[in-house]
This record gives structure tokens, C-alpha cells and sequence, in this order.
């Protein structure tokens, strides 16, 4: 009786997915009576002569009272906003948490959520994160539009550097050509369609979707069989650096590491150095941002929309900013407004799907003062208005505050390319091995007294900024 | 600057082009940059690495690199612009450029003055406004000769 139950459990999957909440609550208060006589009937538990189970041994529910058979087995207990007895299983990795035997309840399981290709019916699904998923989808770390158009742009195949060719684009269609092989050779590993562990080496801790940013591994301290990595929305700095450290070198330089030249400068205490990265490269330390020292993560800064997107189709990251220097550092309206919708946000009175009407910063107005809270560890830091002589002068109306307090940038002179078409070269978008091989050589590298320029906006406003070669 | 290899391995062409983007490095620090490393720097001004001269009123720069000797690029490799606004680099926007020649000029006259009037403490710089330079004292007309 059992088995028969198991037939036709599979038989109704399909809708018992479509409609799991409601249906799951329901089927338990017909079937476990059964359920549990028919295990009366039955030869026991069944397990396998090594004593792994491979069907169900007692039935299990989430708090809401559905059947999730998964968790008869699976033991491991993810963060609190995902936990196993609220959501269960199968809500985030799919297979049939009505199965009984492994093998059914496995058929379409997930190992990683996140995942894009597959995002919305994970995280994505309706009721969860769609429209957050929805932004992610179009986003610039998702479609990586500004580097693949800014390369085409570069070796003059467009005059349009402004280009809507993305990654899922290039995935899909083959498309290619000499700037896009490159990309797809070297450039091609992050980005968040980038499924998580199909790369070797360092590089399988890339992509991953949604996993990308909201990943911290599983809490070591845990029985074995209970770990389970946590979905955070505290996003670690280590997982932002883990692709922004190279073309610019943000997320190095923010922490006082400059990438040096490796061939053995003498640039430590007189010696050669031996720091370097998990890639291999050398790296010198020289001084750090100051709101890295203050113990400020990327997330303080770079909000939600900036990050994730807000659906925008957006050509380049500038497009995509909406949190300057001057937005914490002296427009105190502007902080005022922001600080009132932290507070407004904070007693729950959110604007429903409506997207924040001024940057979402953790804001705080005491005592007159100004200071931003840091989203990881809560702590304030004063937002002190700039130098009212140097910064306000007339005659620096133009500068950008990095012009003037950004003292160092690593600089990369004489960027040489070399592509070869008799060897051949992992494809990072579609994981072949396919013809063209591409090797990057650079001439050498300076960080000191960063070079100025001039920036035309969109508005027509100029500002002055600072220039790298590459 | 790419170079492209046949399926034998053998060079084929290269593309030579030299390009600058803009960015913010992340490297902020509390005291900025002080006048004179933005005001008498070649190097923060784009002319790249070398030095400064005021030949009968004009500016004149010789740079410490060599030139890069490849066909197309006639100049060091840390030079994004001459010292007379021309562009040596494209660049990664169409909005983005190097100074230009008058910029330059600015930027390098107001350098002259810092030998004597240090910062906006002094009280010649904080009352200098955009487009009115004052007007030069001699030790000023001196360096300009």
C-alpha cells in the first residue's frame, strides 16, 4: 500500500508543484493516516544494507503543516530567514518533497538556488524574490554590458559603446568576434550567470547568482549533517572582492593592496615581497581607503539599486550609481531626507513595491549630526561635511573629490594582447575548449600621483576626474 | 596593443591603439592631495613622467621615457596628452578627455604662485576667482620671463 501511494504521489506531482502550498496542507490531513497505516503494513523503514535510507521513514512538515518528506533525511539547517522547519527543502531546491523514495524526491533538485538559469522557480518564485531576481537579471554584474561593449568599443569593431550585447546573449547565440572571444577567454568567468563550481581552481568560487553576494559558508561548529551554507543579506566584503580585483583594482585598492609587478622588487623592508593572491598575482601594501579603515563594506556604500539593478537596462556602472562622495559628505538635505526614510523604513513604514525614493543608506540624524550606520556591524560613523575653503572654492568647482583625496591608483602602462589562433582556450560562457588562445602582457605598473582628465556627463556637466591607461 | 597570431602561430597584424578610462579608485584618504602634486606634477596634469619648463611665457615639457618607437604611437607611454592640449589617448567615453591646452595652462600658472602662496590659507589663493586670475606680482612676472 505504500508503493501505491508513491505511484500516484508521482502521478500528481506536477500539480502538487504548481500548487504546493495550499495542496501540501491539504494532502497531509488525507494521506498521513494512510500514510503512517501503510507504513504499519510495510516491512518498516526501508533502508539500503549500508544503512542509508533511501525512502522515507516518518513523516515529515514544515511549521505550516506541509509534508516535506525531505527533511526525514536531510538534517542541515540553513540561516533563520530560510529555516528547514519554516520553508523546508524543496520550496528553494525543488525536487518532490512528496516522494518517498530518493530517487523521486530528487528528480529536478538544485543543488545551488542562486543560480540564474534556474532563479525563478528558486528565489525568484512568486511570493519569495521575483522582483528582486527580475532587477538581478538585467543587471550589469548579470549581463556584464558595460565590459563587453567597452572592449568592442576599444579594438574599434562599434563606434557605440553603449552596446545591449550581454553574457546570456553570447551564451545563447554564439555570437563572437575578436573582442568578444577575449571576453568570453579572460573576462568571461565573472559575472552571474557564471554557475557556481563549473570553473577549475580558484575560479570555481565564482558566480553562483544570487549566491555570488549572499553566501557565507556553513557553520563549521555544526554536526556535519547540519551544515547548510547561510543566505545573508550582510554581504561580506570577501565576496565582492572575490571578482572586483582586477581591470580596475577596486576592491584590492580599497584595502590597501596594490597589485606590484612581481618579478621581485625589493618592496618590503628591503626584501622581496611574499604577499600575494589566490591567483598568484604580487600585491604591495600601501594605504587603505579611509572608510575601509573605519570598517566600512562595499554594501555601506553601494546600495541595493546600484548593485542588484532597478530593471534599468543600463550601459555602464556610472548609469547605474546613485550614491556619491557628496550624498554622505555635504548635502545635508539630501542626508536629512535620506535619514528620515531610513527611520520611516525601520518602523515599518515601507512604500510598498515602490522603489525608495532617495538611496537606501543606513542613515541616522542624532543631535543634529549626521552618521551612517554600518549595514554588516551597526556601527556609526560621522559623516563630516567637507573642507568649507579647499573643497567649497570656486576654483575647484569642478573636481571630483577623488580628483584631490584619492592619492594613489594602480596604473598598468603598455597593455599588450596577444591572440593566437593555432592554440585553443577555455571559453568561459559556454565551457569549451574552442580555437583562439589570448595571453595578456603589460609594460609596467605606477600608482603614484594619480593623472587628471575631464568627464563630460550626460547633463553636459564637466567634471574632473581621474585617469588610468586600459 | 594586440597582436594577432594565424592558426600556424606565425604574427599576422597588430592593432595599436592607446586608451585611458576614468575611475575612482577606492583609495580615498582624509587629507587630499596638497596644491603643488596636482599644480607642478606633469604626471596629475596627463603630460606623463619628465620635466616642466616656462620658456618666454610658454610651457615646454621633456619627458624622462622614450617614446614608445611602434608604428602609431609617438610618445611615452605615461603621456595621455602634450603639453600644447593635444590628445595622445582615446578614451573609454566619448565624454571623457584629457585636459586641454588652456586647461593646462591654468592649472600650471596657478602652480607658478605656490612657491610663495602655499594654500588657500594664504590670502592671495582664497581670493582667487575662477577665470580672474589676480594680478601678477613681480616676483611672479620674474618667473614668467
Amino acid at each position: 500500500m505504500g508503493r501505491s501511494f508513491f505511484v500516484l504521489d508521482m502521478l500528481v506531482g506536477t500539480y502538487l508543484w504548481k500548487h504546493k502550498y495550499v495542496v501540501r496542507s491539504v494532502l497531509s490531513l488525507f494521506f498521513i493516516p494512510i500514510f503512517l497505516l501503510s507504513g504499519l503494513l510495510s516491512p518498516g523503514p526501508c533502508a539500503t544494507d549500508s544503512g542509508t535510507a533511501t525512502e522515507v521513514r516518518s513523516v515529515t512538515k514544515t511549521l505550516s503543516g506541509a509534508v516535506e518528506l525531505c527533511l526525514d533525511c536531510h538534517k542541515e539547517r540553513p540561516d533563520t530567514a530560510h529555516g528547514r522547519e519554516v520553508l523546508g527543502c524543496s520550496v528553494c531546491h525543488r525536487g518532490d518533497p512528496l516522494a518517498g523514495s530518493m530517487e523521486a524526491a530528487h528528480k529536478g533538485v538544485v543543488r545551488n538556488p542562486g543560480e540564474l538559469r534556474w532563479v525563478d522557480q528558486t528565489c525568484g518564485q512568486s511570493g519569495c524574490h521575483s522582483k528582486e531576481t527580475g532587477w538581478v537579471k538585467n543587471s550589469l554584474m548579470a549581463t556584464n554590458r558595460g565590459i563587453i561593449s567597452t572592449l568592442r568599443y576599444y579594438w574599434g569593431e562599434t563606434d557605440d559603446h553603449a552596446e545591449d550585447i550581454s553574457v546570456e546573449m553570447l551564451r545563447t547565440t554564439g555570437l563572437d568576434s575578436p573582442a568578444v572571444d577575449y571576453f568570453r577567454k579572460l573576462c568571461g568567468s565573472c559575472h552571474l550567470w557564471m554557475e557556481k563550481g563549473s570553473l577549475p581552481d580558484f575560479l570555481a568560487r565564482k558566480g553562483g547568482g544570487c549566491t555570488a553576494c549572499h553566501h557565507l559558508p556553513a557553520d563549521e561548529t555544526l554536526p556535519k549533517g547540519e551544515r547548510h551554507p547561510a543566505i545573508v543579506r550582510k554581504i561580506p566584503m570577501e565576496n565582492c572582492v572575490r571578482c572586483h580585483n582586477r581591470s580596475g583594482r577596486i576592491g584590492l585598492s580599497y584595502q590597501g593592496l596594490y597589485e606590484n609587478e612581481g618579478y621581485g622588487l625589493p618592496l618590503e623592508n628591503g626584501d622581496f615581497t611574499e604577499r600575494s593572491l589566490e591567483d598568484g598575482r604580487f600585491v604591495s601594501v600601501l594605504p587603505e581607503d579611509i572608510h575601509h579603515q573605519a570598517g566600512l563594506v562595499c554594501t555601506d556604500c553601494h546600495t541595493q539599486r546600484e548593485v542588484m539593478g532597478d530593471g534599468t537596462r543600463h550601459a555602464h556602472f556610472e548609469e547605474q550609481l546613485e550614491v556619491t562622495c557628496r550624498t554622505c559628505h555635504g548635502d545635508v538635505s539630501m542626508l536629512d531626507r535620506i535619514a528620515d526614510q531610513a527611520l520611516r523604513e525601520k518602523a515599518g513604514m515601507s512604500r510598498g513595491d515602490a522603489p525608495p525614493a532617495f538611496p537606501r543608506l543606513s542613515v541616522e540624524k542624532r543631535d543634529g549630526a549626521f552618521a551612517l550606520l554600518g549595514k554588516n556591524d551597526g556601527k556609526p560613523h560621522a559623516l563630516d561635511p567637507p573642507d568649507p575653503i579647499a573643497c567649497a572654492h570656486p576654483t575647484h568647482k569642478r573636481l571630483s573629490c577623488s580628483a584631490c583625496h584619492a592619492t594613489w591608483v594602480p596604473q598598468c602602462y603598455g597593455c599588450h594582447v596577444k591572440g593566437d589562433a593555432s592554440r585553443t582556450q577555455l571559453d568561459k560562457i559556454s565551457l569549451r575548449e574552442t580555437p583562439g588562445r589570448w595571453q595578456e602582457f603589460k609594460g609596467f605598473m605606477r600608482h603614484e600621483a594619480p593623472p587628471l582628465g575631464v568627464l563630460k556627463d550626460r547633463h553636459d556637466m564637466e567634471e574632473v576626474v581621474i585617469l588610468v591607461p586600459g | 596593443m594586440i597582436s594577432f597570431l594565424d592558426g600556424t602561430g606565425v604574427w599576422k597584424r597588430d592593432f595599436i591603439r592607446f586608451t585611458a578610462s576614468w575611475m575612482d579608485p577606492h583609495t580615498t584618504q582624509k587629507k587630499g592631495r596638497i596644491c603643488v602634486e596636482c599644480h607642478t606634477d606633469p604626471r596629475a596634469i596627463g603630460l606623463g613622467t619628465g620635466s616642466l619648463s616656462l620658456i618666454n611665457g610658454s610651457w615646454a615639457f621633456t619627458p624622462a621615457l622614450s617614446p614608445l618607437g611602434i608604428p602609431g604611437i609617438h610618445h611615452p607611454l605615461d603621456a595621455f596628452v602634450s603639453v600644447d592640449g593635444t590628445p595622445l589617448v582615446h578614451t573609454s567615453r566619448p565624454g571623457l578627455r584629457p585636459f586641454s591646452g588652456r586647461e593646462i595652462r591654468s592649472v600650471l600658472e596657478v602652480g607658478l604662485c605656490l612657491e610663495c602662496h602655499r594654500d588657500f590659507t594664504d590670502p592671495v589663493m582664497k581670493a582667487w576667482v575662477p577665470g580672474h586670475p589676480p594680478k601678477p606680482c613681480e616676483v611672479a612676472k620674474e618667473k614668467r620671463r
